[in-house]
């Protein structure tokens, strides 16, 4: 599904000098896969993740989405190609604070041109989903840290998409909320789902079938990983 | 220890707001623009309004004029009522006892005054004995008048004023007991009042009232031009309330329209106001009162536009004042230490303000000096204790309004969550929805404002636009005055006119010479008047118009052309055959398509009917009524100045030079020309017509242009204050946009969300300003408009939507940058933006 090549991202410094955030970075996963990106602070995680989302355009090499060469698309093309296929999960759970559970969950939809009718049908199945109808009038204040980020998942698998990209997904929750949540993304990926998470937890990485390990921008190590 | 901590404060404060220049500059001089535009108004309102006279006891001193409660407010002197003849002011002042004290007075006349062989025109005011006691001031040298001064035959007397006694007079300490000549008639100094001292306005010099104009017997009396009926005030006795003067008037009011119906039948109550109420006409007290209120609508959209300013500085402090707050600082010390720094910017500005307002109420002053009529001597534009108490207490306000509601948000957060969130605040969706209200009350009141000031532009641009029907620059003209000394009869004034208009007629500079009774060429005398055929039940039935003594070849010196009839000659004359010209408007409106020509008009005048003048000629319509009057029609006559049983003696020659010369350049010859035929006469007010038109609007076009200051100064502010909040906004919602990028959300969409919020902020925005100024326009003030807005619909539809269309330009521009900048936002970073 996902191809990188000599793939490299730096910023410049002066005196004509760069710092390399990735560095010679070469990936391949493919479709079905549960993969957890780890690596301390600073180790280039987080760029890879929106490279791989195609929202950081000012990298090197090259980059294939389902054979799609991602290094050759122009930014509107990339953001129709991550459109159809991506959702995003995030750290701080980035919901909407003026919109209701249903209203977050309706956007990416509205943004794909998914006529209303059609919209509700698919966020009430969500809800449903996701058992989260009695909260859909809530805004995200009045829920959970764990709920909110139920919450945040089912707006990234919404639009039906092939890759869930999540950033730290249970960095700002509880154990049990954060077990929940990882047996969520484990149910979706069994669904086939393909899954990249960035994580910094052994145990998380552990719901994974391949964790990869970055230092200081390097790929320093790519392993299976049997699942729990 | 208040003080320790308030000195903490400032100190704190002043480090801060020097850390951020530009926040304090910006808001000094947004705040300053609008306490400058406050300060400058409020000496104005103070000096017309509020100040008054520096008299003992100026609040005993009242207005007195009898009121006809079915006429018009115009008609009825705007409320002030009038005294219909001198006989009426003698019966009042010997019935009444309200009053300590009555006095009568004509201000703004002519007083011709012959001094070492030099006749001099002054502005002066023919006074009863009793007027300097009445206010309590006395002359500085020589004496005041006394009854038998007043006496008709009496010896004249004059009492100079100090202006005129340095300035044509050499400060001659010995000018008591001198003699001049006044009106023609030998006269004795007897007195020279303080400096400064012009009452009622701007009065040069003053001579008995009787002594020139004996009261005439009920009997003779004419109502309208040429009573010379006083202006009457009063002392009240202390103790006398406003309402029991005022019953005591209408009482005697309904007396004299019982014991004398000729005259007054119609006077059947009265008006007893206090004297600077009078004196400044309520059109003048509405329009500054309108002002003020304008200037502190541009206070307030300053006040709005540094309150955003605050919010922007509030949300990066956030986690500094969290910090303080977790350190023990109570909310009430975040509140003042952010308040202290409001107050500190807020006496910059008004600092800064009431620097502005020196130079501003300078540069009004020289506007103003530039009228043709001087200023009330009481009017002092400076800027006194009370202007400046004014100014501290709007400082104050300006100080709560723009930093309350931010400082009170900013201490309210908590420390934990927003050290947690990272600086953002949890006040953010609040504060969000404050701006856009604060964005939508600042475009509301601009619309206000500027519908306010268009109207205002608008009916001074008509009023600057009028066609007053012939050529205004081709001629030439000049006042005399053939006072009752020099000329006693009405035939003596007729035989000297005839003299000037034989002798200019031979002058080779002068193409066409003609004489008419118009004041400056701009207003003619307005009154009731009759029509033949016409049924007149009661007196008010009878319609209100204008009407011009003239002498021949008035119309042809004007340019005009006799459409119908014939022009008045020299020879028509009130004792052989009483003739009248009526204008095309006139004609149109009794006879239609009919010839007036062998009809009849008259003045009304109810002591003592006219007879009938025959209508012998049609001329083409000219603007008798001047600038100002919106309620009589056009419809106007005339009547022959020469041959006129009615006393003349205040005159306009009217010149048109021989072919390429200039009108402009004729006053010396024309001086010339007059001076040779009466030595002591003086001519005034020379000029073009079109000269005096334009100074007759002084004042109007300098309110125009004030109301264009304050215009351009709220529009910027409101530009400004709508970029700021919603640069404001997309800043707060870099992460929203982020997000929603993130989730798929393309630049044209978020590029649409900006400006759909802008929208909807300026659709509420208009409405409620556009909305809420026609209603007050409309329905409101409509009746005060009347007066103040000449010949403008107040819900003019075309103003109304060109400043909406404007307020839509501008809040376009100020959302499409901020807009383009929310599509660029790099959702990645906007991402980690915490």
């Amino acid at each position: 599904m996902i191809r990188l090549r000599n793939l490299e991202r730096s910023y410049p410094l002066a005196k004509g000098k760069f710092f390399y955030v990735l560095r010679d970075i070469d990936i391949e996963i493919a479709e079905g896969e549960f993969v957890s990106v780890m690596g301390p602070s600073g180790a280039g995680k987080s760029t890879l993740l929106h490279i791989l989302g195609m929202h950081d355009h000012g990298w090197t090499g090259e980059y294939f989405f389902n054979e799609t060469a991602v290094h050759h698309l122009k930014a509107k093309e990339r953001a129709t190609l991550r459109n159809e296929n991506i959702g995003f999960v995030f750290q701080q759970y980035h919901l909407l604070d003026d919109l209701t559970v249903y209203e977050n969950l309706e956007i990416p939809l509205s943004y794909r041109k998914v006529s209303k009718n059609e919209r509700s049908a698919i966020v009430a199945d969500v809800l449903d989903r996701f058992q989260i109808v009695a909260k859909k009038d809530l805004f995200p204040r009045q829920l959970s840290g764990g709920q909110q980020q139920l919450v945040g998942v089912a707006r990234a698998i919404i639009a039906n998409p092939k890759l869930i990209l999540a950033d730290e997904p249970t960095g700002n929750l509880h154990s049990s909320q954060g077990e929940e949540i990882m047996r969520l993304f484990q149910k979706l990926n069994a669904e086939g789902t393909t899954i990249i998470q960035v994580t910094h937890s052994e145990k998380n990485a552990g719901y994974g079938n391949r964790v990869i390990q970055l230092r200081d921008g390097w790929v320093v190590e790519a392993k299976s990983q049997p699942t729990n | 220890m208040i003080l320790d901590s308030f000195r903490q404060d400032v100190r704190v404060g002043l480090r801060v707001l020097f850390k951020e220049k530009s926040f304090c500059f910006l808001a000094t001089l947004v705040l300053a623009l609008g306490i400058c535009g406050v300060t400058t108004q409020f000496t104005v309102v103070n000096a017309i309004v509020l100040r008054g006279f520096s008299f003992p006891h100026p609040e005993q001193l009242m207005s007195v004029g009898l009121i006809d409660p079915k006429a018009t407010a115009q008609n009825n002197n705007f409320g002030n009522g009038q005294i219909p003849t001198a006989q009426d002011y003698e019966d009042l002042k010997a019935a009444q006892k309200s009053f300590s004290m009555m006095a009568g007075y004509l201000s703004g006349s002519t007083i011709n005054v012959t001094y070492k062989n030099n006749p001099q025109r002054y502005t002066g005011g023919y006074v009863t004995e009793d007027l300097f006691r009445i206010v309590g001031v006395a002359p500085v040298m020589g004496r005041d008048f006394t009854a038998a001064d007043n006496k008709p035959g009496a010896e004249k007397t004059l009492i100079l004023g100090d202006e005129i006694w340095r300035r044509d007079f050499a400060a001659d300490p010995n000018v008591i007991g001198q003699s001049v000549r006044v009106n023609g008639k030998a006269a004795t100094i007897i007195g020279v009042m303080p400096p400064g001292f012009k009452f009622p306005f701007s009065e040069e010099l003053w001579t008995p009232l009787y002594n020139e104009f004996p009261p005439q017997p009920r009997g003779d009396l004419r109502l309208g031009a040429n009573n010379n009926a006083p202006a009457v005030m009063g002392r009240l006795k202390p103790g006398v309330t406003l309402d029991q003067v005022n019953a005591e008037f209408i009482a005697l009011a309904k007396h004299l329209a019982e014991d004398n119906p000729k005259t007054n039948q119609n006077f059947t109550s009265a008006s007893v106001q206090p004297l600077l109420n009078a004196f400044t006409f309520v059109g003048l007290r509405q329009t500054v009162w309108a002002m003020l209120a304008a200037v502190i609508l541009v206070l307030l959209i300053a006040c709005v536009n540094v309150m955003n300013m605050q919010f922007g500085r509030a949300a990066l402090r956030a986690k500094e004042l969290a910090i303080r707050g977790a350190l023990g600082a109570t909310r009430w010390r975040l509140v003042r230490q952010m308040l202290t720094e409001s107050l500190l910017v807020a006496v910059f500005g008004a600092a800064a303000g009431v620097l502005l307002a020196y130079w501003s109420v300078d540069l009004l002053l020289r506007a103003f000096s530039a009228s043709p009529f001087p200023l009330p001597y009481w009017w002092h534009f400076t800027i006194d204790a009370r202007v400046l108490g004014f100014t501290l207490l709007i400082t104050l306000i300006a100080t709560v309004v723009s930093g309350l509601v931010p400082a009170f948000l900013s201490a309210r957060g908590n420390a934990a969550e927003i050290m947690k969130e990272g600086g953002r605040g949890n006040s953010n969706r609040l504060v969000n929805g404050i701006t856009r209200v604060l964005v939508i009350g600042q475009i509301a009141l601009t619309a206000a404002l500027l519908i306010a000031s268009t109207l205002q532009i608008k009916s001074i641009r008509n009023q600057m636009t009028l066609n007053y029907g012939y050529d205004e620059s081709s001629l030439y003209a000049a006042r005399m005055a053939l006072m009752e000394g020099a000329y006693p009869t009405q035939d003596a004034r007729t035989e000297f006119f005839k003299k000037v208009i034989r002798s200019l007629r031979t002058n080779p500079q002068f193409d066409s010479v003609s004489l008419t009774s118009r004041f400056r060429m701009t207003f003619s005398a307005s009154g009731q008047y009759e029509v033949d055929g016409q049924n007149y039940l009661t007196d008010r039935d009878r319609p209100t118009g204008n009407f011009e003594y003239v002498s021949d070849n008035y119309f042809n010196t004007l340019g005009l052309k006799i459409l119908e009839g014939r022009d008045f000659t020299l020879d028509d004359s009130d004792s052989k055959q009483r003739v009248a010209i009526v204008n095309a408007s006139f004609a149109r409106k009794y006879w239609g398509n009919q010839s007036p020509i062998g009809h009849q008009v008259r003045i009304f005048n109810p002591g003592r009917p006219d007879a009938w003048r025959t209508i012998v000629g049609v001329v083409p319509d000219t603007l008798m009524q001047g600038p100002f009057d919106q309620q009589t029609d056009n419809a106007g006559f005339y009547m022959p100045l020469l041959g006129s049983d009615l006393p003349n003696q205040f005159v306009t020659i009217l010149v048109r030079p021989r072919g390429g010369e200039r009108a402009e350049t004729l006053g010396p010859a024309l001086s010339q020309a007059v001076a040779g035929l009466d030595p002591d006469l003086p001519i005034y007010f020379p000029g073009t017509p079109a000269q005096f038109h334009h100074e007759i609007l002084n004042g109007n076009r300098i309110i125009a242009m004030l109301f264009t200051i304050f215009g351009v100064i709220a529009f910027i502010l409101s530009a400004v204050g709508l970029y700021g909040v919603m640069s404001f906004s997309v800043n707060q919602r870099t992460q929203e946009f982020g997000i929603r990028m993130a989730l798929g959300a393309d630049a044209a969409r978020i590029f649409r969300m900006v400006m759909t919020q802008g929208a909807w902020q300026l659709g509420i925005g208009l409405a409620l300003g556009a909305g809420g100024i026609a209603l007050l326009l409309g329905v409101v003030a409509a009746g005060a408009l009347k007066t103040i807005l000449f010949k403008v619909n107040a819900l003019d539809p075309t103003i109304y939507f060109a400043v909406s269309g404007l307020l839509t330009l501008v809040a376009a521009i100020s959302c499409f940058v901020p807009a383009r900048r929310a599509t660029r936002v790099d959702p990645m970073v906007a991402l980690r933006y915490e």
